[in-house]
C-alpha cells in the first residue's frame, strides 16, 4: 500500500478484517472529536428558548411569522469539539420572517434592527451579561451557562414566489429531483449585509441564502431523496444531527484534522461548507466509514488534480463557495494552495492511520493530526494485537549512489 | 536566460509523493514564508553493502527554487551543532554538500522526494554510521572554501583553484561574453573554441545566471574558509 490508492484496496478486496480494524481505528478517533450529546441538547434548548421568545404574545415580530432554526454544522450533525479546550462553540441560527415583509416593503437595515430589538429584549429577559454584538450578516449573542456558546443569529425574510420558482427550475435543470427541488426552493431566503451599498434603501439587491434547503440537500445525499422530502419527514424522526451516518462521521474527522492543521493559521483554513459539500457529493449511502473516507479523499484529490476553482452551492447554483479564493484577500491567505495542501496532508494522515498497526504510532499520529489523546491500551485492544507490536509501515528504502559529500562553510 | 521555471512553492503533487514516501513528516499551512515540513524522517539505506535503518526529527524549509536551496535542520538533538558534524553551529542547519553539487543532484526542477532520497538520506546515513565508526564513510569535504575547491574541481573537471575561479566567473557572465574568456580547462584556447564549453553549458542549465553571479561573488569576498 503506502499510497492514496490503498483505500481502493479496502473498498474492493472485501478484506473484512482489515476493514473492521480500520473502522475501529477511525471510531476511536471519532469518539474524541464528536460533540457530546449534551452539547446538542444544550444547543436545542437554546434555540428552542429563543424561538419561544420570538413567538410569544406581544412580540414585536408578531404577525411576521418569525421562524428560528439552527443551521450549519449543528443542523447537519457535523459539529465537532473545539480543538482548544474551553474554546466557544458556534451555534448558527437564522431568524426568518415569513409573512408581511418583502424586499419592496423594508430595507435590510430595518429587518436587521427589527430582529435585533427582539434579541436585545431576549438578552434582558435571560440576563445575558455581554452586549448584543452586530456582525456583517448576523447578531452575536454570547450566552454562558455552563457550556460556552455564542449564538450567531442571521436575520432574513422568506424569498418571493418568483425567485422560489426560478430556483426550483434551476435546481431541477441540474438534475435535482423535482419535488426535492421545490422543497429546497420553498425555504430560500433573503438576508441582510451591512456592507451592501443599498443597506439603507429599498432594493431588490439582497443576498440570497438557504440554510434549510442546504440541510435538505445534505439529507438527500445522506439518505436518498425520499427521506429528504417534506412530506416524508416524520415528526418523530430521529433528528438529522443524531443519525450518525458515515458521511457525518467522515466530515467530523476531516474537520477535526483541518482545525488541528490550521490551529495557528485560522484565516488560511478551508471553509467547512466546501469540505461538507464535496464530501456529500462523493458519498454513497450504506458504505462503511473507511470506505466513505477513501471515497471522499479520492474525490478531494480529483478536485485538487483537476485544479478546479469552483464549488457550487448545491441549493443555489449561482453561488460559488470558492469565490473568495480569487479575491485579493483569498490570494493573500493562499486559500486554494492551502486547500490543496490540506488535501495532501489529511490523505497522508488517514493513509498512515489505516496502514499502521503499532498502537504507539497511532497514538502519536492521533495527537499530531487531530490533537487527540488516545489511550495506548485501548488502541491495542481495538487492534487485538496483544503484546509484541509490529511497526507495519516499512520505512523508505534508498540505495545510495554517488552521494554529495557533507561540507561545512561559514555560509552558502 | 529563460527556460527556468520559478517555483513559488512545491507543487501539491510533489508534496504528495514526498509525504507518501516519508509518512512521518507533515507539511505546515501556507502562510507566506517558505514551505515548512516537519516530523520524523524514517529511512533505510544501504551503501557498500552496509544497511542502516534510522529515523531523525527534521525540519525542512523550501523557498522558491532555483533561487534558494532547501534548508534542512535536525531538531531532535542527535547531531551536534558543529562544523565537524557538518552542521551550522548558529542555526542547526545541515551542510548537506556544496551548493553546486546539491544543485546538480536536484536538477532543473526541485522534486522534494528526489532531494530527500539523494541529498538528505546520504547525510543521515553517514551521521548514523559516524556515531558507531567515528568517521564519515561517504567522505566529507574540507571546511570552508578549501572544501568547495575540492568539490568543484571534481565537478567541473578542472585542476587548480584558478581554474575553478575562472569557471565560476564564466558562469556568472552572459553566454555571449563568456565565449571570449580564456578556457578554464587549461587548453590555452578561448572557451568558444574548446569543447569545455559544453560542460559549462550543462552547468548553466542548473540555475539562472544570478545564482552563479552570487556564487562567484561569495567566492571572491571570502578568500579563506573559517573552521568553526
Amino acid at each position: 500500500m503506502g499510497e492514496l490508492y490503498g483505500f481502493a484496496l479496502d473498498v474492493h478486496s472485501g478484506g473484512i478484517t482489515v476493514s473492521n480494524k480500520s473502522n475501529d481505528k477511525l471510531a476511536l478517533l471519532l469518539k474524541e472529536i464528536e460533540l457530546p450529546e449534551h452539547a446538542y441538547e444544550a444547543a436545542k434548548r437554546r434555540y428552542g428558548d429563543l424561538g419561544a421568545w420570538m413567538n410569544r404574545d406581544g412580540c414585536t415580530l408578531d404577525g411576521l411569522d418569525p421562524h428560528i432554526f439552527v443551521q450549519g454544522s449543528f443542523a447537519l450533525g457535523t459539529a465537532i469539539r473545539p480543538v482548544e479546550e474551553g474554546q466557544e462553540y458556534d451555534l448558527d441560527l437564522s431568524c426568518k420572517l415569513r409573512r408581511g415583509v418583502h424586499r419592496t416593503s423594508h430595507t435590510q437595515r430595518q429587518i436587521r434592527d427589527m430582529v435585533g430589538r427582539e434579541l436585545e429584549s431576549y438578552r434582558a429577559y435571560r440576563n445575558i451579561k455581554e452586549p448584543l454584538e452586530p456582525k456583517h450578516r448576523c447578531w452575536r449573542l454570547n450566552y454562558q451557562d455552563g457550556l460556552a456558546f455564542h449564538m450567531d443569529v442571521v436575520p432574513g425574510i422568506l424569498s418571493n414566489p418568483t425567485r422560489r420558482s426560478e430556483l426550483a427550475l434551476l435546481l431541477e435543470q441540474r438534475g435535482v429531483d423535482r419535488r426535492l427541488a421545490e422543497d429546497i426552493a420553498a425555504d430560500a431566503m433573503w438576508i441582510t449585509d451591512d456592507r451592501s451599498p443599498q443597506f439603507d434603501s429599498i432594493t431588490l439587491n439582497w443576498l440570497s441564502s438557504n440554510p434549510e434547503g442546504y440541510v435538505r440537500w445534505f439529507v438527500s445525499r445522506m439518505e436518498g431523496t425520499r427521506r429528504a422530502l417534506k412530506m416524508e419527514a416524520q415528526v418523530d424522526d430521529v433528528p438529522v444531527y443524531r443519525r450518525n451516518t458515515a458521511l457525518q462521521q467522515a466530515i467530523q474527522l476531516l474537520k477535526g484534522h483541518r482545525d488541528t492543521m490550521f490551529e495557528h493559521a485560522c484565516e488560511h483554513r478551508p471553509i467547512s461548507v466546501i469540505v461538507t459539500t464535496l464530501a456529500a457529493q462523493a458519498y454513497i449511502p450504506g458504505e462503511s466509514l473507511t470506505e466513505t473516507m477513501g471515497r471522499v479523499l479520492r474525490a478531494f484529490d480529483d478536485f485538487r488534480r483537476f485544479n478546479s476553482d469552483i464549488v457550487l452551492n448545491p441549493v443555489n447554483p449561482a453561488e460559488n463557495f470558492a469565490d473568495r479564493w480569487k479575491t485579493a484577500e483569498g490570494r493573500r491567505h493562499q486559500l486554494k494552495e492551502n486547500f490543496h495542501r490540506w488535501i495532501v496532508q489529511v490523505t497522508a494522515d488517514f493513509q498512515f492511520v489505516l496502514d499502521q498497526n503499532d498502537p504507539r504510532e497511532l497514538v502519536k499520529r492521533a495527537q499530531s493530526g487531530w490533537k487527540v489523546r488516545l489511550d495506548e491500551r485501548k488502541v491495542a485492544d481495538a487492534l487485538g494485537t496483544g503484546a509484541g507490536y509490529v511497526n507495519s509501515a516499512a520505512p523508505r528504502r534508498v540505495q545510495i549512489q554517488s552521494p554529495p559529500k557533507p561540507w561545512a562553510g561559514t555560509k552558502f | 536566460m529563460g527556460g527556468h521555471q520559478i517555483l513559488v512553492s512545491i507543487s501539491s503533487d510533489d508534496l504528495q509523493a514526498f509525504l507518501s514516501a516519508y509518512p512521518g513528516m507533515s507539511v505546515d499551512p501556507a502562510t507566506g514564508g517558505p514551505t515548512a515540513l516537519r516530523g520524523t524522517f524514517a529511512f533505510e539505506a544501504s551503501w557498500g553493502g552496509v544497511d542502516v535503518k534510522d529515523a531523525y526529527e527534521l525540519q525542512i524549509e523550501v523557498a522558491s527554487y532555483p533561487e534558494t536551496l532547501p534548508r534542512v535542520f535536525e531538531t531532535g538533538g542527535r547531531i551536534d551543532r558543529k562544523a565537524d558534524e557538518h552542521v551550522f553551529a548558529e542555526c542547526g542547519r545541515l551542510c548537506l554538500g556544496s551548493e553546486l553539487r546539491l544543485r546538480q543532484k536536484i536538477g532543473l526542477r526541485l522534486d522534494l522526494l528526489r532531494f530527500a532520497d539523494q541529498c538528505i538520506v546520504p547525510f543521515l546515513y553517514a551521521a548514523t554510521r559516524r556515531k558507531a565508526e567515528g568517521r564519515f564513510v561517504l567522505g566529507e569535504l574540507s571546511h570552508g572554501h578549501a572544501g568547495l575547491y575540492e568539490d568543484y574541481q571534481d565537478l567541473l573537471g578542472v585542476t587548480g583553484k584558478d581554474a575553478v575561479l575562472s569557471a565560476l566567473r564564466i558562469l556568472a557572465t552572459t553566454r555571449g561574453a563568456a565565449v571570449r574568456h580564456p578556457c578554464p580547462c587549461g587548453c590555452g584556447k578561448r572557451l568558444g573554441q574548446c569543447n569545455f564549453r559544453d560542460r559549462i553549458a550543462e552547468i548553466r542549465q542548473l540555475a539562472p545566471r544570478k545564482v552563479f553571479v552570487a556564487m562567484n561573488k561569495a567566492f571572491r569576498v571570502e578568500k579563506v574558509g573559517v573552521k568553526t
